[in-house]
């Protein structure tokens, strides 16, 4: 854990409730980038980094001050991001209405008006097919995996925030991998 | 060596397999499998390059002026252990599994009790009205918790539209809402704070429902089934509907052991 961030947690918890803007401005730009890998739009990753926060300051007092801070705070947005990706299925299940176009709930369908140049290296029809593979991932695939490939949490710590076992955790996690190879294999092989 | 599996070299990728030395030097021999590594890897720095939305420097300032409002004051404080025990649902299932046996334990006692004792007890219950009152009482209530438990169960799988009419389950819910608050005096005087609790919950619950917009939107209802899955309401209503059942029986049994 960030050294400062127990001693804020403590200010916090004493009373000082401006302390914890230190805590938002540290992590905000990392619970984006993992909310964002998850919803896959910029207007739903906002929610979840808005709620995020909420729920980790109305809960700041079970927090185990030996644990890393960030660990927790990023298992507070998975298992956000979790419910709200079960919600969004189960809505357009329910309404039997296809994936909004512009975002196909999937992977993030950047518009950018001034791209990056990553963006532009980044191959549009790879994107689309990964934007495909990851619409195919179930809720717990596309959370282990974002968590192990992008966040760099160990398989054990997925296993803690996702409440599930290892073993359920790594099958997460090769489904996960394979299923973007089958969509990937072809580009990537070409690459 | 046989080949590596699929597992293996994903593992290794990520510096979790076992045996990695082993692995490693497996790869430098096996041609094949050195191919099949090389696949993953390019696959998985293809997924690195995956463009993510810049957020402006002062992001985390926004982040704050947006949530700062909804804060309220100081973080709630640790909630004591036997209140978090009482929001597992496991604990619940556990909790109830053991009220049951202790039920079974009581009504044995009591049989044996009967069986010696017969026509004394029979004359005990005839002057007792007050069981009669707790009887009707728990029937009473075994309904309340019933009609309360359909009405939540229809909410959390009504299907979602863009609006919901839910001026239908707010008059239910009024309604219940009324009935639930002499339920509820009635658990507390009957020194029964376990009960009275549920029942506080339910409360505030329906009171949610009865003041919510009468149109709601999608995601309005959304967030009243998340409170609601959060709070476990449902699970802790069919708890007690069936502890209160067997409460029921438990009274039937005991009188018709008594005749």
């Amino acid at each position: 854990m960030n050294e400062n961030d127990g001693v804020i947690i403590q200010q916090v918890l004493s009373g000082n409730g401006d302390c914890f803007r230190v805590l938002v401005e540290r992590y905000s730009h990392s619970v984006f980038r993992l909310a964002f890998r998850m919803t896959g739009n910029e207007s739903d990753a906002e929610d979840v980094v808005q709620e995020t926060f909420l729920r980790a300051y109305r809960s700041l007092a079970q927090f185990d001050s030996r644990a890393s801070f960030s660990t927790w705070l990023y298992r507070i947005a998975a298992n956000y991001s979790l419910d709200w990706l079960a919600a969004k299925k189960r809505r357009a299940w329910q309404q039997e209405q296809p994936a909004d176009e512009d975002q196909p709930g999937g992977m993030p369908n950047v518009k950018s008006k001034d791209p990056s140049v990553d963006r532009l290296v980044f191959s549009g029809q790879i994107q689309e097919r990964l934007e495909g593979a990851m619409a195919e991932l179930t809720a717990q695939e596309r959370t282990a995996f974002v968590l192990r490939h992008y966040e760099d949490q160990s398989i054990e710590e997925i296993s803690a925030a996702l409440g599930v076992g290892v073993s359920a955790t790594k099958n997460s996690i090769f489904r996960a991998v394979q299923k973007l190879r089958r969509s990937l294999a072809p580009l990537v092989s070409a690459t | 060596m046989n080949h590596l599996t699929d597992e293996q070299l994903i593992l290794h990728f990520y510096g979790e397999a076992k045996g990695s030395a082993q692995l490693e030097a497996h790869l430098a021999e096996c041609g094949e499998c050195k191919v099949q590594y090389q696949t993953l890897q390019r696959l998985m720095n293809t997924l690195d390059g995956t463009p993510i939305p810049e957020r402006p420097p002062d992001y985390g300032r926004q982040v704050w002026n947006r949530i700062a409002p909804h804060l309220g004051g100081r973080p709630a404080k640790a909630r004591p252990a036997w209140l978090a025990w009482l929001n597992n649902p496991r604990q619940w299932a556990v909790a109830s599994a053991v009220a049951g046996l202790v039920v079974m334990a009581f009504l044995v006692g009591r049989f044996a009790q009967n069986e010696s004792n017969r026509q004394e007890l029979a004359s005990q219950q005839q002057s007792r009205p007050g069981e009669v009152r707790e009887r009707i009482l728990l029937v009473a209530l075994g309904e309340h918790l019933e009609q309360s438990q359909m009405m939540l169960v229809e909410l959390s799988n009504a299907p979602p539209s863009r609006k919901i009419d839910l001026s239908e389950e707010q008059q239910r819910a009024e309604d219940l809402i009324a009935a639930n608050r002499l339920y509820r005096q009635a658990a507390l005087k009957a020194d029964e704070p376990g009960v009275a609790s549920v029942l506080e919950d339910l409360e505030r619950t329906l009171m949610e429902i009865a003041h919510a917009p009468s149109s709601a939107s999608a995601q309005e209802l959304e967030d009243l089934r998340s409170r609601m899955a959060e709070q476990g309401i449902l699970f802790k209503i069919r708890v007690m509907e069936t502890q209160v059942r067997q409460r029921q029986q438990a009274g039937m049994q005991q009188q018709t052991i008594g005749w």
